[in-house]
């Protein structure tokens, strides 16, 4: 068994779960977590970065996060069957908040997936992961203060794209008034 | 939707960060990575592993010999019991179980017949490929201690004999063969039998000794057993009222006797390879393997059926492990006689039996498998705190607990309580000496997914469908595919272990945990109490 066989094994028992954790809050799809995990520990296996790699479980946080929002962009919008669920819920006031809920989760990680690299992991750890600016730029090797200045700008980058996609979703509406 | 300001983004992240997995889901995921891992791993020769921690593959790998040795032939004995008590006859579909038929007609005959087989038993090996694995692994040395410790276990050999009892029943020993040795050394397993009369004499001798015998003489059954002192003598006791000959002598006296393949129609997936050979004497034979892959995925251990054309009855079995041969059962004659050299008491061999000690490479312990036990008899026998369900619901069959030796464990027995499911949901807790010592390692890795108000912690992770098909297959279940396994850690902190044939929803599978109960504590429950639990279990569903 090679070195890198051995630590994906050992990052598998060890990491596992944090893993399927953090793939499950960013794709908030528990269907196909089992299949990006699957996909992340291949391609692991086959990254010659992980021999590299002096943070075994960093490098690994950071791939499962291009994995998700990879997976992410990939997706095309499910309008239709947001649709079908929406017509379902109008008589029914407490699904159609969770809905509405849910679909705000989406756009708020859609947003999150079109930020930079740095941002977007950055983004990720801190208000997702909850980690502390401190941990974050250890992990990222930058300065702690560069990395709460890269929040707060992610954060404003992602209600300018919310915004201008609610722009675009209201003129298409207007079309078809 | 209007647009979102700081706070409400934030808020959004804050609610995602809240988001966790269902545990039982994230554990299956991981499984599913395993087994991808283990397969995609297994197809590099670089790179064979398993996707469970790099010490677990090799202990596991020698426990799984030890296992598996000791589940064919615990199937076997299953099988054979099963067609004893013609609850589930034997069937003829496969080219091997036509064989296993093939023989029964070796003891049909006018006259007397006469059976000799022998068994080889050959040294352990020095080398086996696990251990050529290890060396690319970097352990620490307590790592390696530790594989030792386990390789330890392979040290002894075993297989099932049985005898007759008085009142008609087979009773399972344990014939030990030691592999310490530094060449092989020959069982000579000699069986006469009359079909007219169903009396039969069975002597096993290694050289001129007797090492264990059995025989009916129309009156009463004699065996040997060991007594007190150590000394090994022939003693009879006189058939009881509902005592019948066994109807089919081969199940108990021919080549298969105590090992008959349980390679039946469903089975016959197991057989891996099929090629043509010949015997010593050049008779012409098809020679069937039966192997098991360990966690690294190889077939290291395995049967081989040789099968004569002519007659379609087994010539030789051979049970290989580590690549090299370990033991070789094989027809030596089968013919019909005037006369036996023995009468049927077999007073003649009572100056040839052998004292304890005499013969320090072969001996024949008592019991190897009990079939059905008692409550207390676990408890009494085990030298660990067991467990049992105090309530069990509806879809469930009242327990039945088996006592088996637990071989890793000399001295030491193992229990498993089988619960038969209306749906095929077989549940079976193994607790065992050895898995107590085993897992208390093993369960670091685990994933914990229920802890329970008895003080159970209930753990999923690691190879569960190997092991679980190990545990069902030696209870006599074919495994199905959605079978799944579960650590148990008991408050005594013993580490029983839950096969299921199929999935329990969270709320059963919680239940049942949630009842298990000290076996001890279920014995001084009085009736009504019993009663009561019960109740409260049928309550739940």
């Amino acid at each position: 068994m090679t070195n890198r066989q051995i630590r994906v094994l050992e990052l598998l028992d060890t990491c596992g779960e944090r893993l399927h954790g953090l793939l499950t809050r960013l794709t908030l799809s528990e269907d196909i977590v089992g299949d990006l995990m699957q996909e992340l520990f291949i391609r692991l296996s086959q990254s010659k970065g992980l021999d590299k790699a002096k943070d075994p479980l960093a490098y690994a946080y950071q791939a499962a996060i291009n994995l998700a929002f990879e997976w992410r962009r990939k997706q095309k919008r499910r309008l239709q069957s947001l649709d079908q669920d929406c017509a379902a819920a109008d008589n029914n006031p407490s699904a159609l908040g969770g809905i509405i809920r849910k679909e705000q989760l989406q756009k708020v990680l859609n947003a999150t997936a079109k930020l930079n690299d740095l941002a977007r992991d950055v983004v990720v750890m801190r208000y997702i992961e909850q980690e502390s600016y401190e941990n974050i730029g250890r992990r990222l090797g930058k300065n702690h203060r560069h990395v709460r200045s890269v929040a707060s700008k992610a954060l404003a980058k992602i209600r300018q794209l919310l915004a201008t996609e609610q722009s675009h979703h209201s003129a298409r509406e207007s079309c078809y008034d | 939707m209007t647009e979102m300001n700081n706070k409400e983004i934030l808020a959004c992240f804050e609610t995602v960060s809240n988001i966790a997995p269902n545990p039982e889901i994230a554990a299956r995921d991981l499984e599913r990575v395993r087994e991808k891992l283990s397969e995609l791993f297994s197809k590099h020769p670089a790179s064979k592993g398993l996707s469970i921690p790099v010490i677990m593959p090799s202990t596991i790998a020698k426990l799984a010999a030890v296992l598996v040795l000791a589940v064919v032939l615990l199937t076997s004995i299953n099988k054979l019991r099963d067609s004893q008590s013609t609850r589930k006859p034997i069937t003829c579909f496969t080219l091997l179980s036509r064989a296993c038929a093939a023989e029964q007609t070796v003891f049909v005959g006018k006259h007397l017949v006469h059976i000799t087989n022998e068994i080889i038993v050959y040294p352990a090996a020095k080398e086996s490929p696990v251990a050529e694995r290890l060396k690319q692994l970097n352990l620490s040395d307590g790592q390696r201690r530790y594989i030792e410790t386990v390789s330890s276990w392979l040290d002894f050999n075993w297989m099932p004999i049985c005898s007759l009892k008085a009142d008609g029943q087979f009773r399972f020993h344990e014939l030990k063969l030691s592999r310490d040795i530094d060449r092989p050394y020959t069982i000579t397993d000699q069986a006469w039998y009359d079909s007219a009369t169903g009396r039969f004499a069975r002597v096993m001798e290694t050289g001129e000794k007797v090492i264990f015998a059995n025989s009916y003489d129309g009156q009463a059954v004699y065996f040997s057993q060991r007594t007190t002192d150590g000394a090994l003598s022939l003693l009879s006791e006189r058939i009881k009222e509902n005592f019948n000959p066994p109807q089919n002598p081969a199940e108990f006296l021919g080549i298969t006797a105590g090992l008959r393949s349980s390679l039946e129609n469903d089975d016959y997936a197991a057989i891996s390879e099929i090629t043509d050979g010949t015997l010593e004497d050049g008779t012409p034979v098809k020679i069937y393997k039966q192997g098991f892959a360990d966690l690294l995925g190889d077939i290291n251990t395995y049967w081989l059926f040789k099968v004569r054309l002519d007659d379609g009855t087994i010539a030789e079995m051979e049970f290989v492990t580590a690549g090299s041969t370990q033991l070789v059962i094989r027809r030596v004659a089968a013919k019909s006689i005037k006369e036996s050299p023995y009468s049927w008491d077999l007073a003649e061999i009572k100056g040839r039996i052998g004292k304890s000690g005499d013969n320090p490479i072969v001996d024949v312990g008592p019991d190897v498998w009990i079939p059905e036990v008692s409550l207390q008899h676990m408890v009494d026998t085990a030298g660990f705190e067991t467990y049992i369900f105090a309530s069990i619901p509806s879809w469930l069959s009242e327990p039945v607990i088996s006592d088996a030796a637990d071989f890793a464990s000399p001295g030491r027995r193992m229990f498993g309580i089988t619960y038969k499911a209306s749906d095929n949901r077989h549940i079976i807790i193994f607790q065992s000496h050895t898995f107590n010592t085993f897992f208390a390692s093993v369960v670091k890795h685990a994933h914990l997914i229920y802890s329970s108000s008895n003080g159970f912690k209930l753990w999923s992770g690691g190879p569960e469908k190997w092991w679980t098909e190990l545990h069902l297959n030696s209870a006599g279940f074919t495994p199905a595919e959605d079978r799944t396994g579960y650590l148990l850690q008991s408050p005594a902190g013993t580490f029983p272990s839950l096969a299921i044939n199929g999935r329990l929803t969270e709320n059963e599978l919680r239940q049942l945990v949630d009842s298990l109960v000290p076996a001890r504590k279920l014995l001084e429950l009085s009736s009504e109490e019993l009663k009561k639990m019960k109740t409260k279990g049928t309550d739940h569903e």
